[in-house]
């Protein structure tokens, strides 16, 4: 069965089929909630509203395209809004400047290799929204060109481009701010 | 694993772009995500409440619970209605469902018929489900240290309104997590309340229903978090490990989150007010 007969068996009132396309999908929306606002349960919120939302407007969505890219594009919607918010922006903001690296690893370098991973959120979260959301997309949650191009609605030459800016200026912030991605790391394990 | 070399120098020239895209891209594979929640439980249960025979597709035990309740109540007519969605504030679900006529105290909760352990030390609201009228009529009172014990956390309240000082009377429950009831009356020798403050931790699970009709919106903000806004009479269930209890709210209620810990405040006042008076807490 494919993603598009599951589509259809939804758009019938089919809740099962939906849930198999919530399970698929969900670890992905989840983390791009989660990656745009900082936050697990703002997250969590943010991708079942997003499940929720999606459900009610199935029947704009063409079953013959990848439906992660058009449910990331909700969430991304969403969160935006979620973030739009000053209050909510202010204490995001209050609380990046105190985050630590959570404690995830025992071995040792992958605890290092999380810590750069951290650092690099961490930068990416310096640049204007519109560079955030597709480097998340991009490189965090690795979508191809042409999917992100479907999540934030562009052209894939479109994506190049924004792409080539961004990482232009996260390059900047990384020159300024974090010097822990700058460190030499040995080239093989 | 396919470690690149790492993110590379910013001063070098463009034509390291590649390695510097490269670079980035692996790096952002190591991110450490928070573990996904149940999403597809919370979002099947948004769309279709009623209890499924694959229900133990992730689901938690406590949800299992809350449907189970679902459908105890579903099942008193007084009660019944059509649950048409869900929110969730911390600790606290929150099921709209179709209006009914107002619900009353001597609504009858059926109990389960299971031996229950007894748990002494801590007070408890009665086995029975008896509704509970009053913020005074909570058992359990208690010191601001204990309860503060209890909680396993810093109690904290309102700044707002001025010159409201420490609350008049502190009452702890242990309803499967701690809950903690601040209450301040209207004059020190009144029995009439003005504010309920309650502090719930995250190992509560408290339900309500409440009506909802078009046009209602009871999604707000505190500090710029998502809360919720309660004004219609509404009961609320408490899950403990000896059934559960349910109580008749009849103020306004404002439900939000600090931290870990679910807030809910009781008051006559307007949702403005009650907003002032949550972020005022410190």
């Amino acid at each position: 069965m494919t993603e598009a007969d599951l589509v259809n068996q939804v758009r019938g009132g089919d809740t099962d089929a939906w849930e198999i396309l919530i399970l698929t999908h969900q670890e992905a929306v989840f983390r791009l909630a989660y990656l745009m606002l900082g936050d697990a349960r703002d997250a969590e919120e943010i991708a079942q509203d997003t499940f929720m939302r999606a459900y009610h407007s199935l029947d704009t969505f063409d079953a013959a395209r990848p439906l992660r890219p058009w449910l990331l594009r909700i969430a991304a919607n969403l969160a935006r809004n979620r973030r739009r918010s000053l209050g909510r922006y202010i204490h995001h903001v209050a609380r990046m400047a105190r985050l630590n690296p959570e404690p995830v690893s025992d071995v040792e370098h992958d605890a290092a290799r999380r810590a750069e991973a951290q650092a690099l959120w961490r930068a990416v979260q310096q640049l204007e929204p519109v560079d955030q959301e597709i480097i998340y997309l991009r490189f965090f949650l690795e979508l191809s060109v042409e999917e992100t191009a479907e999540a934030l609605n562009i052209a894939t030459g479109t994506v190049k481009s924004r792409l080539h800016r961004a990482l232009g200026r996260l390059r900047g912030v990384v020159a300024s701010n974090f010097p822990i991605l700058w460190k030499e790391q040995p080239a093989d394990e | 694993m396919n470690d690149q070399p790492t993110l590379t120098p910013p001063e070098l020239p463009n034509e390291n772009a590649e390695k510097w895209e490269a670079a980035v891209q692996d790096t952002a594979r190591h991110f450490a995500y928070p573990p996904t929640p149940d999403i597809a439980g919370v979002v099947r249960a948004r769309l279709n409440p009623l209890p499924r025979r694959r229900l133990a597709h992730g689901l938690r035990l406590a949800w299992a619970a809350l449907l189970a309740l679902v459908v105890m109540t579903l099942a008193v007519p007084e009660t019944r209605a059509f649950v048409l969605d869900m929110l969730r504030i911390g600790a606290v679900r929150i099921f709209l469902v179709e209006p009914t006529p107002t619900p009353t105290l001597s609504t009858p909760i059926e109990e389960t018929p299971t031996s229950r352990p007894t748990r002494t030390p801590r007070a408890t609201l009665p086995p029975d489900p008896t509704p509970i009228r009053s913020s005074l009529d909570l058992p359990g009172q208690t010191t601001l240290a204990d309860a503060e014990r209890q909680l396993g956390s810093p109690i904290l309240w309102p700044a707002y309104p001025p010159g409201l000082g420490a609350p008049d009377r502190v009452y702890a429950q242990w309803l499967g997590g701690t809950v903690v009831t601040l209450v301040w009356l209207k004059s020190a020798d009144s029995t009439q309340v003005e504010l309920t403050l309650q502090i719930l931790n995250n190992q509560v699970v408290a339900t309500k229903y409440y009506p909802w009709e078009d046009g209602n919106d009871q999604l707000t903000e505190v500090n710029g978090r998502r809360a919720v806004w309660l004004t219609d009479v509404h009961e609320v269930f408490f899950f403990t490990p000896d059934g559960q209890v349910s109580r008749l709210v009849d103020g306004n209620v404002l439900i939000w989150e600090i931290g870990h810990l679910t807030y809910r405040l009781e008051t006559d006042r307007s949702l403005e007010e009650a907003t002032r008076i949550a972020e005022s807490i410190q």
